[in-house]
């Protein structure tokens, strides 16, 4: 299982835009690419982790990603009720970028209470159809599931559960050893159809 | 009942909370292991006298007892190993001290092994210094952290060699590595933004 | 902390599992075991034959010696796996049986003519209580009640679920990059607190 703070983490890596109110004539280099010129108010792509720290040091001005507003995140919406599958998004990180951008820049960010609800919404629809869907293949004894579309912290919501309910369904199916004898062991896992048991997720 | 002993034994492992660690009970374990041994001859003296008509469930009976005892046992010490390995890994290498005091010779010396085996092993990552592993268990946000001290702590020595005086609910300015474990042992709390 | 949801060697759960207690008769007479001198059969009439509760551990040893009979414990009987087909989601499965579903297994691996539908009714009662399980971890608030009617296994999963959903919860309210007092210093101080109050 991971923290949200890890996939935040990932999150952080994404490219992003920013205005610069600073001239750096040169690129700097990272592990992660280069990045520059910095010119005063001209736009440039940075990882969102730089955006931040610049930010913070009020350098910079964050221009919000093209997904992250009030109207683009209700067609989402939707597009979203209205499928069956999970829809594709324009990024596999869309809560914790939001939760970033608006804890930090929320002065660059118009409406930025109603993107939040919107992301939150979407967060919302999402975990509910992943849910559902959990129950579902417990439920009917499938053997693989695709979940094609769904972003990291999204499956971490269900990571906790998955494997430890596959287990104890496992325990349930298979013959298991209940004598004290350990030498009994290998001999009394006999496997069962169940035990081949396989989840796949094709992201 | 053959286990009784060593089933209560598990049960007061059961009972504590998973973040402590109840006293040994030398004389429980002492109990159960002369349990065994009388089990065991038992069955040495079923063999000898009744060798035309052995009793097998007798026999069968007693050392599956002999098993499951040892099975106990063996679980009652390794479940206490594993809350104390998790210790390490959450509050460092100084126990507080009604942990420590109930702890047999044997667990505090595996302790210091582990606290010995870890920190070798840590000190051989990466090309010179050493990595800690229990620093930065989650991704770190900034170098430098504000925190209040929640003590009078006394003096800290900073990585500058600068020597710091902690004063209860002073704020300071510190290195994220050097406030993490004592913001872990409860000494410093960050200050939220 | 090493966690394993499967039975193994050193699992608590599955030794007290094992400890759990079955009413038997014994068919056949065992010799030089003091405690069931008083229980051994009868010959002329099975029905009069004393019952005395084992626990699952010995039962196994003197049913490889074909010296015993059992009857199926009350949680696991025809009426009872009759309610959990019904309504698995009602029953309050920790006070019908701690261990539910892993004595409940042990006990359908021995040799017994309703093993088999017991081993059903375990598998359906896991599957159709799930959702419950999964929807009740995921509403922190006051879930006592509903985590007191759990058998220990679902317990496991729903204490994982749980602490997933607090630190997500925790992240959407306060963000990442917070770092905290280990939760084990925290507990030792409350305990501490509560200790000293007590003694005043």
């Amino acid at each position: 299982m991971m923290h949200p703070a890890e996939i935040e983490y990932m999150a952080e890596n994404e490219i992003i835009q920013i205005v610069p109110t600073f001239n750096h004539a040169s690129h700097v280099h990272l592990i992660c690419g280069s990045y520059g010129p910095f010119r005063a108010g001209l736009p440039l792509n940075v990882p969102i982790w730089v955006a931040l720290n610049l930010r913070q040091k009020k350098t910079c001005r964050i221009l919000a990603p093209d997904w992250m507003a009030v109207d683009k995140l209700q067609e989402r919406l939707e597009e979203e009720k209205a499928s069956k599958f999970f829809t594709q998004l324009p990024t596999n990180f869309y809560l914790e970028i939001t939760q970033m951008l608006l804890t930090v820049a929320s002065e660059d960010i118009p409406q930025g209470n109603d993107i939040k609800t919107a992301v939150k919404d979407l967060w919302d629809l999402r975990i509910a159809k992943l849910r559902s869907s959990v129950d579902l293949f417990v439920k009917e004894g499938r053997v693989q599931a695709s979940l094609n579309h769904l972003t990291p912290m999204e499956i971490n919501s269900v990571r906790p559960i998955f494997p430890d309910t596959l287990d104890a369904l496992m325990t349930l199916h298979e013959h298991i050893n209940s004598s004290d004898d350990r030498e009994d062991s290998s001999q009394s896992s006999v496997a069962t159809p169940s035990s081949s048991t396989s989840f796949s997720l094709s992201l | 009942m053959y286990c009784d002993k060593v089933i209560e034994l598990l049960k007061e492992l059961e009972r504590s909370r998973e973040d402590t660690i109840p006293p040994y009970n030398n004389d429980g374990i002492n109990h159960v292991l002369s349990e065994m041994k009388t089990l065991d001859a038992e069955i040495i003296d079923l063999l000898r006298t009744q060798k035309d008509n052995l009793p097998l469930d007798a026999i069968r009976l007693r050392r599956a007892a002999i098993e499951r005892n040892k099975r106990c046992l063996l679980t009652y010490i390794w479940t206490r190993i594993q809350r104390l390995k998790e210790m390490r890994w959450e509050i460092g290498a100084i126990l507080p001290s009604d942990v420590r005091q109930n702890l047999s010779q044997s667990e505090i010396e595996w302790f210091n092994n582990y606290c010995k085996t870890l920190v070798s092993y840590m000190k051989t990552i990466g090309p010179d210094t050493g990595l800690n592993l229990t620093q930065d268990t989650k991704p770190p946000k900034s170098l430098y952290t504000e925190v209040r001290s929640l003590v009078d702590a006394g003096k800290l020595e900073l990585e500058s060699g600068e020597v710091l005086i902690l004063r209860k609910n002073s704020q300071y300015m510190l290195s994220r590595s050097q406030a993490e474990p004592l913001i872990r042992q409860g000494v410093l709390e960050q200050v939220r933004q | 902390m090493y966690r394993n949801i499967k039975p193994h060697y050193f699992s608590i759960d599955a030794i007290m599992a094992a400890q759990e207690k079955i009413q038997c008769s014994f068919i056949k007479k065992v010799e030089c075991v003091d405690f069931l001198d008083s229980f051994n059969p009868e010959k002329d009439d099975e029905e009069s034959d004393p019952k005395i509760e084992l626990p699952l551990w010995m039962i196994q040893v003197f049913l490889a010696g074909k010296s015993i009979q059992f009857d199926m414990p009350k949680a696991y009987n025809e009426i009872y796996r009759d309610v959990l087909t019904a309504d698995a989601n009602v029953v309050d499965l920790f006070k019908l049986c701690k261990h539910f579903y892993l004595f409940g297994k042990f006990l359908s691996q021995l040799e017994h003519r309703e093993a088999y539908e017991v081993r059903r009714t375990l598998i359906q009662t896991f599957i159709d209580r799930f959702k419950q399980t999964m929807d009740w971890a995921q509403n922190i608030d006051d879930n006592l009640p509903c985590f007191n009617r759990l058998d220990c296994l679902e317990r496991l999963i729903f204490n994982d679920a749980r602490v997933a959903q607090q630190h997500l919860n925790t992240y959407l309210t306060e963000g990442s990059g917070q770092m905290e007092i280990a939760a084990m210093i925290l507990n030792y101080r409350k305990r501490k607190m509560h200790e000293s109050r007590v003694l005043e």
